[in-house]
């Protein structure tokens, strides 16, 4: 899209308005102009037609003819005139009267074109009483028709030259108008441009955002840079975030590496039975897989954070759980813990089954570490007895319980609850970051209460399939 | 020498423990927290302390000043996955010695472990030499006037540790304390049957060496002329 300035649009528009507003007047003056003249103009027409009929007079003949008295009348320069007697007989007329200018039409005044010249031409009929001797005072009744032309060139001359005065005045305050009107935009336009330069600063390195004052005072910039700052720091949070997450996995990454690279040097440090280097191997190996053990537990994670979209597919949450707990059925005994599950009916969530099952096994390998000796893990599926009744998990253990303090933190990535990092009894710490996204990727949420010493509660609602 | 290895992952402890012990021959303790790492500073005197950034309770930075501003002078190694000129300035600022970032090589560590446990004794030189004896730390040999002595892992450990504290007394308690870590019985005639051991070992050169036994008070290695003035 071609780029256009506010600015330039404004003083545009100001200026379209005001040079139609210009035009208006200045056709309405005109007007008024030409008609002021035109009715003075007729006004001269009908006097000087006037002292035409003035000047008719009882021709020196037998018959009843009028004829124009000379020294009664004169017309000045330029002027055209024609009276018609009785039965259309000329009268007399101007010298070198053009036809068309004294052609008789109908009474009244019309404008008329002869040799490029425009002339105004009145038309009468007029009644002359003639006074005779024969007649004893009472005059003779002799109707004749008046035709009278004067040129209105002038008259065009001078409209134009009041025109041009408008027109000039009219130019002037158009400039003057969009100077004053640039000036006052550019200030008007400051604050947006002072919270553009601010939003330029922007950068991803530096996420922050302080809204210019000027900004803030206008009612309607006060919107965009509020929307800025929350924006910028929902993206500060975030990036925090991922700045944190990836530095600890670095760690976490890095240390792991670091113990298969030593278990391997101590193990070429001397020459060994080859008793020790199979024992040594078997420690390498090990260590090895809880590279990869974490390596798949980041690689979960991310896709479970990654996908937002809910599952197409519907999966019985009491199959899943009695499927978990089976396979945990040995991990469990082993540690004389005891499966309690509670499930009644189908309890239907959408999500696919492996996500499921990965949610499950974390929620209840979590409570079974975290157990005591001999006590019981309550493992219950069940459809809530409210509202659209959402599908609710929860896995219950009666064990070390999580401190307060620590509560919030343990959905965090990487955050471990044993201040020694035990890894034979936990992992890299993603379990219930896991089950955080897991949850919030088929669009439920995930709950923890826990009491130190009574044990720990994880609640996972699913909204209805 | 006894070095403190501060490491959460106790993998990573173990096989560093096992590399100084098997390589340089130190005395090793472990332990996996900020807290246990001040405690054992203020239980023990040594060497060198092997320090992670990660660790719970306390991080490794907190520990760090709290051991300068202890007063204590033992040099520290810091172990960390965090490679950065900020972290590294930090953290020579704080007081580290030297870091390594993970994952790191073994053998560097105990090269890097040795030249600070030297610069932390005032010993520039990887060889020390009293009157005849000469002691090489990287190849762990001992040699007097050019005759190589064939020693024991710990009569080499005790000579190691006198010949970094020359005309000084050392108490027996003081040579058990830097000699093992807190897992060995400690018995005090243990070191009286090595240090006879090493003495015979080193007569060829007693004519102009000396490893005395002050009775109640420990040993002094000095040459004869230093001795005698």
């Amino acid at each position: 899209m071609r780029e256009s300035s506010l600015t330039r649009r404004a003083v545009v528009a100001v200026l379209v308005i005001e040079f139609v507003c210009a035009l208006a007047f200045l056709s309405t003056a005109l007007w008024h102009e030409w008609s002021t003249r035109v009715r003075a103009l007729d006004v001269a027409l009908q006097g000087r037609s006037d002292s035409l009929i003035g000047a008719v007079q009882d021709a020196e003949d037998p018959a009843d003819n009028v004829t124009i008295d000379p020294d009664e009348f004169s017309a000045p320069q330029g002027d055209v005139y024609a009276v018609f007697g009785q039965g259309g007989r000329l009268v007399g007329e101007s010298i070198a009267a053009p036809p068309e200018l004294v052609a008789r039409g109908r009474d009244g005044y019309r404008n008329v074109l002869s040799h490029g010249h425009s002339y105004r031409v009145v038309q009468r009929e007029a009644l002359r009483v003639i006074d005779r001797e024969e007649t004893a005072g009472a005059g003779i009744r002799r109707p004749i028709t008046v035709l009278y032309a004067m040129r209105t060139d002038h008259l065009w001359e001078e409209v134009l030259e009041a025109a041009s005065f408008y027109v000039v005045l009219g130019l002037g305050l158009l400039a003057v108008t969009a100077l004053v009107l640039i000036f006052f935009l550019r200030r008007l336009l400051h604050p947006l441009q002072e919270l553009a330069v601010e939003a330029a600063g922007i950068r991803a390195s530096s996420l922050t955002f302080k809204a210019p004052p000027s900004a803030l005072h206008i009612r309607e910039l006060e919107p965009l840079a509020a929307a800025l700052s929350t924006t910028v720091a929902g993206l500060k949070r975030a990036f925090d975030s991922e700045h944190r997450f990836i530095s600890d996995a670095a760690h976490e990454l890095k240390t792991a590496v670091a113990v298969v690279r030593s278990s391997v040097q101590v193990l070429t440090m001397h020459d060994r039975s080859p008793e020790e280097y199979r024992l040594g191997l078997e420690q390498v190996l090990s260590d090895n897989d809880r590279v990869e053990e974490l390596v798949s537990r980041m690689l979960t994670l991310a896709r479970f954070t990654e996908s937002a979209d809910r599952a197409a597919v519907e999966t019985d949450l009491s199959e899943r759980v009695r499927w978990v707990l089976n396979k945990l059925a040995s991990f469990a005994g082993s540690r004389r813990v005891v499966f309690q599950p509670s499930l009644n009916g189908a309890v239907k969530v959408r999500m696919a089954p492996e996500a499921a099952e990965i949610l499950l096994s974390n929620l209840v390998m979590n409570a079974v570490q975290h157990s005591a000796r001999g006590s019981e893990v309550r493992v219950s599926a069940r459809l809530a007895e409210s509202g659209e009744r959402p599908a609710v998990l929860a896995v219950q253990d009666f064990g070390t319980g999580i401190a307060p303090e620590n509560l919030p933190k343990v959905f965090d990535r990487f955050f471990r609850e044993d201040a020694s990092r035990s890894r034979e009894s936990g992992g890299a710490g993603l379990g219930l970051a896991i089950c955080k996204a897991i949850a919030e990727a088929s669009g439920g949420t995930i709950e923890i209460q826990s009491e130190l010493g009574r044990g720990t509660t994880v609640t996972v609602s699913f909204p209805p399939a | 020498m006894r070095v403190l290895v501060v490491e959460d992952e106790k993998r990573l402890a173990e096989n560093i423990a096992i590399a100084l012990r098997e390589g340089p021959g130190y005395a090793v303790d472990i332990c996996h927290d900020g807290e246990d790492a001040l405690l054992m500073c203020e239980a023990a005197d040594y060497d060198l302390v092997l320090l992670d950034l990660m660790i719970p309770k306390l991080c490794g930075q907190e520990v760090l000043r709290r051991l300068r501003h202890r007063d204590k002078t033992t040099p520290v190694l810091v172990l960390t996955a965090v490679a950065g000129a900020e972290s590294t300035i930090e953290l020579l600022n704080l007081g580290a010695d030297d870091y390594m970032t993970k994952p790191f090589d073994l053998g560097e560590l105990i090269a890097r472990a040795r030249a600070l446990i030297r610069r932390g004794k005032g010993v520039l030189a990887s060889v020390l030499q009293v009157g005849k004896i000469l002691l090489s730390i990287p190849e762990q040999t001992v040699s007097v006037g050019g005759h190589a002595v064939d020693l024991s892992p710990t009569e080499y450990r005790i000579l190691e540790y006198l010949m970094h504290h020359p005309r000084t007394v050392v108490s027996q308690r003081e040579l058990l304390e830097h000699l093992y870590d807190f897992t060995w019985e400690h018995h005090s005639n243990v070191i009286e049957a090595h240090v006879s051991n090493l003495r015979r070992k080193l007569r060829g050169a007693t004519n102009s060496t000396v490893l005395e036994t002050l009775r109640g008070r420990g040993y002094r290695l000095a040459s004869i002329d230093e001795h005698i003035s």
